[in-house]
């Protein structure tokens, strides 16, 4: 994740040549993060949110502090100092966010993250759940991680996961992660809805503008200045997704998709298309 | 919670701590939970269960073992007390347990699949826009919600945080009703082969191939003839109102579908007014 890295560098560089305001106190606890989903676009958002004035972005990579199942066991209290030993602002920086893309999926990490601040603001990026399937698996098959073809790793997926109970899978949860309308449904049940934010990952590269601008009002911060558009799905695949593997994912993300657009008031048809 | 010194809640007339709450006590595990949906049948269903030579069913009708956070608040389970709740003396086969939400409840199916990875799951399905009414029916009937049904339906969002850090085991009329979201959960930890979820109509109106099916399921001899049953006709206050019942067909509309395209069903009824 050097790319986080660059990044961070690149932002806290260019932000000492142009920001002299005077410095902010240091927040107590960390305002937002960025709960995901994986491969949607997170890490393209969070550059644009190093390079905000008012905005500390922590850890050189994802934080994933309410995803680490053993720093919460029962009965001790969460080790908050060393997760805000992770962020490090300077000068106006007033704000502090998290993104790490597996809080939106991980069960417990709602509320972990309700019970250390209720007040936490969420932004969720949202991608095509079929195309963000086989981008997980790429990354994950340019990694090592998984010597299955794609549509072979998509129909045992249930199986396969099980290798990982009584947790979820982090690496195999190509089609799981894309039923998103119930890790909304849970991060709603601990936190108001005005405390979501809930975004299209295809936006990103559309009109990243007016996405910055909601992310803006959103967190309560001055405007972005000019935005260019980012690469945002930097991987090149080796070959493209199989047909059987289309079908396959149609078939169960359809009526996901429709309810999605339902509760969101947003037209999909792109990732129906 | 059991004391030691207690009766003990099998009915053997022994203190909890010679008979179940011994240490030493021999234990047959569950083999099978009715674990939801709650307003789906699950009592008619477990009145069949009761009858059947081979199945043992608990001394009480719901045993909420794994819903229950103080029996998991340390790492060793006291699994004692839950088999507490099945009389030995009738040594029968196999042993079952019907407590509707633990379809429902986050933490049940870890809890299940760490007590018996072998346990068998039978989940009854009704139309989640009449479970909902029938739910908010039976909450107003004891005086636990003072909200006529729409206002309950719109606000159960921010009247379940009340509940937090867990789930409302009251006001979830609407929440319950996403099926697919807890058949995947229970999926993640139990192959599907190990599950067996019906039409709660498949039980009420076809009752005999209904409990063939989960007789074949549980691998025990087929029930004796059986009449439909209808344990927990309650009367209603009215019907449901057309508000509400087009904003629950608009909420659940791509669920159901997602669910006929799941199980191969057709649920076209579910949707029209009156169902």
């Amino acid at each position: 994740m050097s790319v986080r890295k660059d990044l961070a560098d690149y932002g806290k560089a260019r932000r000492g040549a142009i920001d002299r305001g005077p410095a902010a106190p240091r927040p107590d606890k960390v305002g937002f993060v960025i709960a995901g989903t994986q491969k949607g676009g997170t890490t393209a958002l969070a550059s644009y949110l190093y390079e905000h004035p008012e905005i500390c972005i922590g850890g050189a990579k994802e934080i994933h502090f309410f995803d680490t199942d053993p720093l919460f066991r029962a009965g001790t209290v969460p080790n908050y100092a060393a997760y805000h030993a992770r962020f490090d602002p300077a000068g106006r920086e007033r704000i502090l966010g998290d993104a790490t893309p597996i809080y939106m999926y991980w069960e417990p990490a709602a509320q972990r993250i309700w019970e250390y601040n209720p007040s936490m603001k969420l932004i969720v990026i949202l991608r095509d759940p079929a195309a963000r399937a086989f981008s997980h698996w790429n990354m994950q098959r340019t990694k090592n991680l998984d010597p299955r073809p794609f549509f072979e790793a998509l129909k045992t997926e249930k199986e396969r996961c099980r290798a990982a109970l009584p947790s979820q899978h982090p690496l195999w949860s190509y089609a799981d992660r894309g039923f998103y309308c119930g890790q909304l449904r849970r991060i709603w049940r601990y936190f108001p809805v005005e405390q979501t934010l809930i975004l299209k990952s295809e936006e990103l590269r559309t009109a990243p503008e007016r996405l910055l601008a909601n992310v803006a009002a959103f967190l309560g911060i001055e405007p972005f200045g000019p935005v260019e558009p980012r690469e945002v799905y930097a991987r090149d695949y080796d070959e493209p997704m199989t047909d059987d593997a289309r079908d396959y994912l149609r078939d169960i993300f359809e009526y996901e998709i429709r309810s999605l657009e339902r509760m969101l008031g947003w037209d999909c048809s792109d990732w129906l298309a | 919670m059991v004391g030691r010194n207690e009766p003990c809640p099998c009915g053997s007339g022994k203190r909890y701590k010679d008979c179940h709450g011994s240490l030493a006590a021999p234990a047959q595990k569950v083999a099978f939970v009715i674990a939801g949906t709650q307003k789906g049948g699950t009592t008619a269903l477990a009145s069949y269960l009761y009858e059947h030579p081979e199945i043992g069913m608990p001394t009480v009708k719901e045993v909420h073992f794994f819903d229950t956070d103080e029996h998991f608040a340390s790492t060793e389970v006291d699994y004692a007390k839950y088999h507490a709740y099945f009389n030995p003396a009738l040594r029968k086969r196999l042993l079952g347990d019907a407590t509707p939400i633990y379809m429902y409840w986050d933490a049940a199916p870890p809890r299940i699949w760490q007590y018996n990875p072998a346990m068998k799951l039978i989940l009854l399905l009704r139309n989640p826009i009449t479970r909902a009414y029938s739910q908010w029916n039976m909450e107003r009937e004891r005086g636990s919600d003072p909200l006529p049904f729409e206002e309950a339906i719109r606000t159960e969002v921010e009247r379940s945080r009340d509940a937090l850090p867990l789930q409302h085991r009251l006001y979830s009329y609407v929440d319950r009703g996403f099926y697919s979201d807890q058949l995947r959960r229970i999926w993640r930890y139990f192959p599907v082969e190990q599950t067996l979820v019906l039409k709660s109509e498949e039980l009420q109106h076809a009752p005999e191939a209904a409990l063939a099916r989960i007789a074949d399921f549980l691998g025990i001899a087929r029930f004796a003839a059986a009449a439909p049953r209808n344990v927990h006709a309650r009367p209603y206050q009215g019907p449901m109102s057309v508000e509400a019942r087009r904003y629950l067909a608009d909420v659940f509309e791509f669920e159901i579908r997602s669910l006929e395209r799941t199980f191969g069903w057709n649920c076209a009824k579910w949707l029209e007014a009156g169902a």
